[in-house]
């Protein structure tokens, strides 16, 4: 069973997601912002995390750098949840090192489909 | 006679009279030929009574010597009586010539004295004394009769001689008395006649003295006599001329008066104080507004008064806020700014502030203009407090969206996310009635953050805090993104969706998200007002730097009025559409805005019932466009093959035709008006390439009509050159004329000028400190065929402007680092050289009133998405490539 990082402060999201998640049959780890995020990266080695952006005490971009730079999670495939498709959030997250993203309101088939692209790899 | 010269009046008197003097000596000579055949006749006469009276005493002689031989008969008497004889003969003859019959009478008588004397004789020879003494009393006989003869020959003569001599008398009497009745009829004659020829050169002469008088006494309304075609008429002539010169002085003078008059009213009745100093610094001129800014200066603002002493009055005598500065310090500053004047300084003169603008004026001297600026100043501070706090509104408008939006999206993110759930977890449970219900919850949760979306990107746009972000995209692989989104919308309505790329295509640069959504924009539209129709995508390369998308549909279609509001905010075509077809109003506004920040735009044709076609253009934004190419994709635009038009404005004909037909020997159209009036309706007709205008003209003077032609928008670019009496040049100039000439016009430095003026083959110079703006202008105007010249500040502009060609136009930026679009124009207007290069100001910068006054009448445009659009046009107008079909249509005037 795959286990997938869901880093995300809002409770109702981290909530619906992480149920579908599970009900899709992967594994979830929670993390709520993004130095708990990191930290969770190191321990719990996930095969995917699902970073969102605007995260308190450490930013999504800042923990994906993080996470980046660590040497047992470098190779760890993230996926960048923003609140809106603006334009510079995708390239702002492809830049922090993210390979993939997406956009809230999460809309699980297209989300499932780059999960398991990634998973692929 | 009056048409005669003088010198033929005086020759044909001079030969009167000579002729009269002949005449007369004719006349008198004939009479003394005459006279001295008269004279002969009487000699003659004399000679023949003295042959008479010889005649008588040869043959008293003779007679005594043949009595003497009667009585002695010697032979010496004999001797003697024929000597006697002789003599008589000779006589007789002479007198035989004038009195024949008389002289035969003498000679028979003679001879028979004779005989009866030799009978005497023969009979005293023989002794015959009585017949002797009988013949010779025969012969006294004789001799008496012979005697008496002669005696009354003598007196016949005599007689003869006396009515000769009385003849001679009277006719000499005749002579003289005709002589004298000669003389005095020559000399009425020629008194008559030199009396007539003299009053025939006095009287016009007198004429002319008294013109000439009264000219020389000012009176230039004195008749001058008529010119004839002799010497007076051709003084008479001079004197018109000189005359007329001296009536077109006095109008000159008149007309420079009038000038002045104007100028000076004009300068005291504006609002603002005006001071001019002379090449010495000294006040020339100043108005009573420059003198009320100085309350108790009255004693030193004056003429004459040196600018030195006006600071130094002004600052010692603290009428100005020195700024915490000492006098000198102020002083100091201020003749700085006066001597070499830039902008304008400010400074408060008690509770005012006074804005000073200075300028050098040609061969030396300066004007100055004082502004009252302290309600400006107060209205300024107010709009600077003003627009704080409208931008402290804006940022407090755009956090407060910003976190609106993410503060509403949350809890709708959760509604959506759960209605979702929640239909998974119904079907699973078997509680499929439920769906329906959670799908419109679901529903209604998406349309109401797509509402939250849209205003938020509106917002974002419309504070110009929209980020572009340019990479390269594929325009298929977006295009067919576009499909898998758009094909399930329109099959719902039953519509075919056909998206056409060509291969060639390739990639482009632009914003990828932005892109998408305008397309996706205009096709869901499409989708949502096409039923069982068909909605078709084009897209294709329409210069090599713009990408045009086309999509057409075949749906309901859209009213001209519809049309009209169509890219509006909150504004669907019919406010029931809304009800009907769903959607927020601000797709389209918010898809224009995007096509524009991505430097093209969108457009919409549309009939009613018929469907839409949208087309939108974006720029391709790949680095390396070759300038070259882009030209040779395009077809040279002829240059304009007309002759120029110079309007001829004056209200005095003969001066217009003298300009007319000098600048139409150049190969110039020319346009007559009498009057500004005329001018003006002419200008805008006929759009002239250059207009010359007569400053004093009858009702509407040149200065009102060059203030309506710069402020004309369509003509304030032609050139105006000003024909003035009293040039005013830094007036002229300062007012917008291209050049200002005295008259009467040098042609020759007319036709230079006007060459010089329309001469349209420089470059275009861009004056400007942004690469982007650089490029974006020199693609625009290199596309044109033109060739265009950059720098990147004023300074740099100047001394390419010194050392090169006039270029055709220039295109100025005004917020520029090193010398700025202000100082560039300052020091630009003061070079008389460069006044014909028109000037297109183009900023991004809001503009103050006093700024645009600074910019006086320049065209300006602001950079925006059509600055190309803007540009070229102003460019084609500049280099006269895009000739109005009026001028097609010019009458051959």
């Amino acid at each position: 069973m795959k286990k997938i990082l869901l880093v995300e402060d809002n409770e109702m999201n981290r909530d619906m997601l992480s149920r579908r998640l599970v009900r899709n049959g992967f594994e979830v780890v929670i993390a709520i912002d993004g130095q708990q995020g990191v930290a969770m990266a190191q321990n719990e080695r996930p095969d995917l995390i699902l970073m969102d952006m605007s995260l308190p005490v450490v930013d999504g971009w800042e923990a994906t750098r993080r996470v980046r730079a660590g040497e047992a999670t470098a190779t760890i495939p993230i996926i960048a949840l923003t609140a809106h498709a603006m334009s510079g959030d995708r390239e702002k997250a492809i830049e922090a090192g993210c390979d993939d993203y997406d956009t809230k309101p999460i809309e699980l088939p297209r989300l499932l489909e780059k999960i398991n692209a990634l998973l692929a790899r | 006679m009056s048409h005669l010269s003088i010198r033929t009046r005086l020759i044909i008197l001079s030969g009167l009279l000579l002729f009269l003097l002949v005449a007369t000596n004719l006349f008198l000579t004939a009479k003394l030929e005459n006279n001295s055949s008269a004279v002969a006749t009487e000699t003659e006469l004399s000679e023949i009574i003295e042959s008479a009276t010889g005649a008588r005493i040869a043959f008293g002689e003779m007679r005594y010597w043949l009595t003497d031989l009667a009585v002695s008969l010697l032979t010496p008497s004999e001797r003697n009586a024929a000597a006697a004889r002789g003599r008589m003969d000779g006589y007789l003859d002479q007198l035989a010539r004038r009195k024949p019959d008389l002289v035969a009478k003498v000679r028979a008588e003679r001879a028979a004295f004779e005989q009866s004397a030799n009978d005497a004789v023969d009979r005293y020879t023989n002794d015959q004394r009585v017949l002797g003494n009988s013949r010779l009393a025969e012969a006294r006989n004789h001799s008496v009769k012979v005697d008496e003869l002669l005696a009354a020959l003598v007196e016949e003569l005599r007689g003869e001689l006396n009515a000769e001599r009385a003849r001679i008398v009277e006719e000499v009497r005749a002579a003289t008395r005709g002589a004298v009745v000669a003389d005095i009829a020559i000399l009425i004659l020629g008194v008559f006649l030199t009396f007539a020829i003299l009053r025939s050169i006095a009287v016009p002469l007198r004429t002319l003295v008294g013109a000439i008088d009264g000219l020389s006494a000012g009176d230039l309304s004195v008749p001058i006599p008529s010119a004839g075609p002799n010497e007076i008429g051709a003084m008479a002539r001079a004197l018109a001329l000189f005359r007329d010169s001296l009536r077109a002085r006095d109008r000159y003078a008149a007309e420079a008066e009038t000038q002045r008059k104007t100028i000076a009213t004009a300068i005291a009745t504006i609002s603002e104080g005006f001071v001019l100093y002379d090449s010495d610094d000294r006040i020339v001129l100043f108005n009573d507004q420059f003198r009320d800014l100085y309350p108790g200066l009255s004693d030193v603002i004056k003429q004459g008064t040196k600018f030195d002493d006006v600071l130094k009055a002004v600052s010692g005598r603290k009428l100005v806020d020195l700024g915490g500065q000492s006098a000198e310090q102020w002083i100091a500053e201020r003749r700085a700014q006066h001597e070499k004047p830039s902008g304008f300084v400010e400074y408060r003169f008690g509770d005012r502030y006074v804005r000073i603008s200075e300028r050098r004026i040609q061969g030396g001297g300066s004007v100055a203009v004082y502004t009252d600026v302290t309600e400006l100043r107060q209205q300024n501070i107010e709009l600077e407090r003003a627009r704080e706090a409208s931008e402290v509104a804006n940022r407090t408008k755009s956090q407060f969206l910003a976190n609106m939006s993410h503060e509403l999206r949350t809890p709708l993110n959760a509604i959506i996310g759960y209605s979702e759930i929640l239909q998974e977890d119904a079907t699973e449970n078997g509680q499929q009635q439920f769906v329906p219900d959670l799908k419109k919850i679901e529903g209604a949760g998406r349309h109401l953050l797509g509402l939250i979306n849209d205003i938020l990107d509106l917002s974002k746009v419309e504070a110009g805090k929209m980020d572009v972000f340019i990479e390269d995209i594929e325009l298929p692989a977006l295009l067919s993104e576009v499909n898998a989104i758009i094909a399930p919308l329109a099959a719902k309505n039953g519509n075919i969706l056909e998206i056409r790329v060509p291969d060639a295509m390739g990639g482009i640069r632009t914003d990828r998200t932005k892109l998408k959504q305008c397309v996706l924009n205009v096709l869901s539209n499409a989708s949502k007002f096409t039923h069982d129709g068909k909605l078709t995508l084009a897209a294709e390369r329409v210069e090599p730097s713009m990408v045009r998308l086309t999509i057409s549909d075949t749906g309901i279609g859209m009213s001209q009025e519809q049309l009209s509001r169509l890219f509006q905010a909150f504004s669907q075509a019919d406010a029931s559409t809304t009800k009907r077809f769903g959607g927020t109003g601000l797709g389209l506004a918010i898809t224009r805005h995007f096509c524009r920040l991505l430097g093209g735009d969108i457009t919409a044709t549309s009939e009613p019932g018929r469907g839409s076609t949208f087309t939108i253009v974006v720029r391709d934004q790949t680095e390396e466009q070759q300038p070259s190419a882009a030209a040779g994709g395009l077809t040279a635009l002829p240059a304009a093959d007309r002759a120029m038009t110079v309007l001829i404005v004056d209200d005095d004909a003969a001066s217009r035709d003298l300009l007319s037909i000098s600048l139409k020997r150049e190969g110039y159209h020319t346009v007559q008006a009498s009057g500004g009036d005329e001018a003006l309706q002419l200008a805008r007709k006929l759009r002239p390439d250059a207009i010359t205008l007569d400053v004093l003209m009858p009702k509407t003077d040149g200065w009102a009509v060059l203030a309506a032609l710069k402020g004309d928008p369509d003509l304030r670019d032609v050139p105006v050159i000003m024909v003035t009496i009293a040039p005013d040049r830094a007036i002229g100039l300062s007012l917008g004329a291209a050049e200002v000439m005295t008259k009467p016009v040098d042609r020759s430095e007319l036709t230079t000028l006007l060459r010089h003026l329309l001469s349209r083959d420089g470059p275009i110079l861009v004056v400007e400190d942004d690469l982007a703006t650089r490029e974006t202008i020199r693609n625009t105007i290199e596309k044109m065929g033109v060739a265009v010249v950059e720098v990147t500040n004023g300074r740099e502009a100047l001394s390419w402007l010194s050392e090169h060609p006039l270029p055709a136009l220039i295109l100025l930026d005004l917020i520029m680092p090193e010398m700025d679009g202000f100082e560039f124009l300052d020091a630009f207007n003061r070079n008389p050289e460069w006044h014909c290069i028109p000037v297109v100001v183009i900023t991004a910068k809001q503009l103050t009133a006093a700024e645009r006054g600074l910019l006086s009448v320049r065209t300006i445009i602001e950079k925006g998405v059509s600055i190309d659009r803007d540009i070229a046009a102003i460019v084609g107008k500049a280099i006269g490539r895009l000739p109005s079909p009026v001028r097609t249509a010019m009458p051959s005037a």
